[in-house]
């Protein structure tokens, strides 16, 4: 099992740069995830990874190895694509095997390697069956078989269950995982969907124009967003664009609202943005305000059942403002009726402005949730 | 299609029992496919099996009895499976070229393939002529006494005449692989010719097949290359007009049409039903069709093969303009526009207006008749379904020759007598050239949302009113490349209707072979340069006023 270093990586095509300057350091049997919108560089650093890009500038290496020269057929790196990219024209055995004739194994142990990757992806059954043959959850167990049968140091996968409902979806990530630890082999796995990365990553890379705009274990991602990009990818936050009124005792203003968080570092009068997980929010009855909680007052505009939950978009001063709430809950609020919500200072994030400024492309209550 | 089919609960019966418009159009359509394609092969076949004392077998006997006949059915078979295998073989290495590299000029490669599609199919032929005839330029400046004439000729003709049908179906079919599969394999530690063999061919295979039966079917049914540069050499398709217009032997003929039609018809099955199923199809959700900068090892040899190739097409069709410019082609290199005059033939420049005659008819009548054929198959599906589009499709594995002989047959006696009119010419280009005009149609139609017809149904519109008023519209563009093909056809065939042409209307085509074969290559080259200017000013033109893409070129 190997580890992975990329070092400043970029690649252009044309003018557009794909991928710039990333750096990446992987652990030997980590599992990295790569998360980040469509069109942010995901697939480019995978397949720099496997050897199907060559970076412009920068370095790929693997346990300290530089294999920017080495050809892709060469660099023990399994991969699976997000078509799958099955030969049609063979049978899922003869797709397991695939690489191992081209290796010249022995008969003999190529077919015990095919049976050994068949009981491993629970494919026993199928393996004189055709691609077409196959759902789309076995055609994905038989890319990873495939991927997997020549024992390389390093899998990558790019979007692997993207193409699948959702419940296969949550099964299938579960398996991968499973097997990933029990080889302990070095994984690289994109998606788009910032939930399977939270459940299945070791450490979460969130890519951006190209660039690496966070890494960490997942509940660093989640729970420290160090800029307002991360805190509206990963999960679902209220982003408030705030003023710091006095940083020593903790105070912003948002809207003529006072505020209170934890704002070491920050300067009086910084813009920045303030970022409230929907579920820190809960609904207060009327009254004297608790002790040293932010108080925000609306109006709910959109009530949308999520099972275990439900999601209000509640105005405060306008502005749109998501609150989870228990299901049990859910009969005291109602339509255009006013509501009282409350966070701790704790639970706010602040994240210091940028030039850029958040991202205006930001999810709706309904979008992206589980 | 995963949208279900208007009404596709109701049976076929139903649906058009409930639209007596819908039955008539469908019994119409049959009737013609039946009158114009059905009846003059079955005229064939009678004919074959006639004798002065009923049925007999005898002209089978006589022909495969004789040594000499019989080896005209060999030579067919020999050129066509030569011309096949070269063919096949060189539009893959320009296909994959094209589609799975990035050498340059990809362009001018799928231009100049496009060039044989729209120009009579022995241009070639005469172009070789041009070359390697007796007073060929290669000839004549290697003082040869060597000439083309003969197996070689027919081979290297074909070739290049049947190259864009097969260059287009193998560029298609590489072209639509998931270069996923190809790095995959790569990734597995396959090394390229590994890649190429076990993946990327292995996914071609019924592309090849595929490819492989067209041509063979085209060679055999090919009438212009055989006559013009065959010299002593003689196939089925030169025979049986040899018999029939030479001898007026329609027995012979008839019984060489019938051996002539068995390969062609076996090829056809198996293409359609055998190999049909076997496709793959290989794009899938996520697939990549982004190409990788190819080694430079096989970059520039097959850049080198594409372009040679494709400016050898190139010199071929400049031969054409070039010939007629020269006063005598091997001797007076002056330039001149004496063969524009057409002082050697009686009909002057006649035919080729005679031919834009027909091509218009034949591409208004044709297209017209293509639109509802497709309307009534694809959509309407009456009981009779399979058999209409199963006869619409049969003449792509019928030779010209054998239509050409069954319209005599067929339409020479009341009530179709139609023998010395314009109309046995635009029936034979019509249903001659039937398929393919069929099949652009009702490939056109499953792209087009049936939700899109039910709604202006259940806003109470009548099948002829939606067929008019929402249907046509959506067709248009694939209304003018049927016309265009028609069209082209109209101008550029010559084995079915040198068969049907009467006295006072020849067409350009036929007229090029006469001015070949009494010696005036340059007249021929003349009135070829004159169609293949109006067929491309009419392609050109269509463009313009329809808007660029929408007019294609439709393949074979
Ligand atoms: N072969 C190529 N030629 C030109 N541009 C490319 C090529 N491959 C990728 N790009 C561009 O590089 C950028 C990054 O692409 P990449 O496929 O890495 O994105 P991604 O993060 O995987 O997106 P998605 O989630 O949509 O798969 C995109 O703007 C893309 O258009
Ligand atoms: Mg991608």
């Amino acid at each position: 099992m190997a580890r992975i270093t990329l070092t400043g990586v970029t690649r252009r095509f044309g003018a557009a740069v794909a991928v710039d300057g990333l750096s990446l350091d992987i652990a030997q049997g980590e599992l990295v995830s790569l998360v980040g919108g469509s069109g942010c560089g995901k697939t480019t650093t995978l397949r720099m990874i496997a050897g199907f890009e060559r970076p412009d500038t920068g370095e790929v290496a693997f346990d300290g190895r530089a294999v920017n020269d080495v050809p892709p057929r060469k660099r023990g790196v399994g991969i699976v694509f997000q078509s799958y990219a099955l030969f049609p024209t063979m049978t899922v055995a003869e797709n397991v095997a695939f690489g191992l004739r081209v290796a010249r194994w022995p008969e003999a142990k190529i077919r015990e390697r095919v049976g050994e990757m068949v009981a491993l992806t629970n494919l026993g059954g199928m393996e004189q069956r055709y691609a077409n043959q196959l759902s789309g959850g076995q055609q994905q167990r038989v890319a990873l078989a495939r991927a997997l049968a020549r024992r390389p140091t390093i899998l990558l996968l790019d979007e692997p269950l993207s193409a699948l409902d959702a419940k296969i979806r949550l099964r299938l990530r579960g398996e991968i995982r499973k097997i990933q630890q029990d080889l302990g082999i070095t994984t690289v796995y994109v998606t788009h969907d910032q939930e399977e990365a939270l459940s299945i990553a070791d450490r979460i890379a969130v890519m951006r124009d190209g660039r690496i705009e966070q890494v960490g274990r997942p509940e660093e991602i989640y729970a420290a967003p160090r800029t307002d990009f991360v805190a509206d990818f990963i999960g679902i936050s209220n982003l408030l664009p705030a003023r710091v009124v006095s940083a020593a005792a903790g105070e912003l203003e948002w809207e003529g609202t006072r505020l209170r968080a934890r704002l070491d570092g920050r300067r009086d009068g910084e813009v920045v943005t303030l970022s409230v997980r929907p579920e820190k929010l809960a609904m207060v009855p009327d009254g004297p305000p608790a002790a040293g909680l932010n108080r925000l007052e609306g109006i709910v505009e959109v009530i949308t059942f999520l099972g275990p939950i439900v999601r209000l978009e509640v105005a405060v001063h306008g502005r749109p403002v998501w609150v989870d709430l228990p299901h049990a809950q859910s009969h005291a609020v109602a339509r255009k009726k006013p509501i009282l919500l409350a966070f701790a200072p704790e639970d706010g994030v602040v994240i210091p402005s940028r030039a850029d400024g958040p991202r205006t492309e930001a999810a709706s209550p309904s979008r992206r949730t589980p | 299609m995963t949208s279900p089919v208007p009404g596709a609960l109701a049976s076929p019966a139903a649906r058009v029992r409930g639209e007596p418009g819908v039955a008539l159009a469908a019994l119409a359509v049959l009737a013609l496919l039946l009158t114009f394609v059905v009846w003059p092969v079955v005229k064939v076949l009678a004919i074959s099996l006639q004798g002065p004392a009923g049925m007999t077998l005898a002209h089978f006997a006589d022909f495969f009895g004789s040594w000499r006949l019989f080896g005209i059915l060999l030579n067919s078979l020999a050129v066509s499976a030569v011309s096949t295998v070269l063919t096949v073989a060189i539009a893959l290495v320009l296909a994959y070229a094209v589609t799975r590299t990035d050498i340059p000029g990809k362009r001018f490669v799928s231009l100049m393939s496009l060039l044989p599609l729209i120009s009579p199919p022995f241009l070639v032929s005469l172009a070789f002529i041009l070359l390697f005839g007796r007073n060929g330029v290669v000839t004549r400046a290697l003082g040869l006494s060597w000439s083309i004439y003969g197996f070689e000729g027919i081979v290297v003709s074909q070739v290049f005449t049947f190259l864009p049908p097969a260059y287009i179906l193998l560029a298609n079919v590489l072209g639509n692989i998931d270069t996923s599969l190809e790095e995959a394999a790569e990734n597995l530690g396959a090394g390229a010719l590994t890649t190429l063999r076990r993946v990327t061919l292995s996914l071609a295979r019924p592309g090849l097949a595929s490819a492989a039966l067209i041509v063979f079917i085209l060679c055999m049914t090919d009438f212009g290359n055989p006559i013009l540069i065959g010299g002593r050499y003689n196939v089925l398709a030169t025979e049986i007009y040899a018999q029939v217009i030479g001898m007026s032997n329609f027995a012979a003929g008839a019984t060489m049409s019938v051996v002539l039609i068995v390969p062609c018809l076996i090829a056809y099955a198996i293409n359609t039903y055998w190999v049909g199923s076997k496709s793959y199809v290989t794009v899938s959700a996520g697939a990549r069709t982004a190409l990788r900068p190819t080694a430079p090892a096989v970059r520039w040899p097959l850049f080198a093969a594409a372009m040679g190739v494709a400016l050898f097409i190139g010199v071929i069709y400049g031969l054409i303009p070039l010939g007629s410019f020269v006063r005598l082609w091997g001797s007076d290199w002056s330039l001149s526009l004496v063969h524009y005059t057409f002082k050697s033939t009686a009909e002057g420049a006649w035919p080729i207006w005679n031919s834009v005659k027909l091509a218009l008819v034949s591409g208004i009548v044709g297209t017209l008749v293509a639109l509802v054929t497709a309307y009534i198959v694809e959509r309407k599906r009456p009981p009779a379904r399979r058999v209409i589009e199963g006869l619409a499709l049969l003449p792509a594995a019928l030779p010209g020759t054998v239509i050409g002989v069954g319209y005599i047959l067929a339409f020479n006696v009341p009530p179709l007598l139609l023998t010395g009119t314009l109309w046995i010419l635009v029936t034979s280009v019509v249903f001659w050239k039937f398929p393919v005009a069929v099949l652009a149609a009702i490939n056109t139609l499953k792209q087009i949302d049936p939700a899109i017809e039910e709604a202006a149904v259940s806003l109470g519109a009548s099948s002829l009113r939606t067929f008019v008023r929402v249907v046509l519209p959506l067709l248009t563009g694939t209304a003018f490349s049927i016309f265009v093909y028609f069209f082209i056809n109209g101008m550029v065939t010559v084995s079915a209707v040198i068969f049907l042409i009467y006295p006072g209307f020849n067409l350009g085509s036929v007229a090029i072979l006469n001015q070949v074969e009494n010696g005036y290559p340059g007249v021929a080259c003349a009135l070829g340069t004159i169609i293949l200017a109006i067929v491309i000013g009419a392609v050109l033109l269509l463009r313009a006023l329809m808007g660029g893409e929408r007019v294609a070129i439709l393949k074979v």
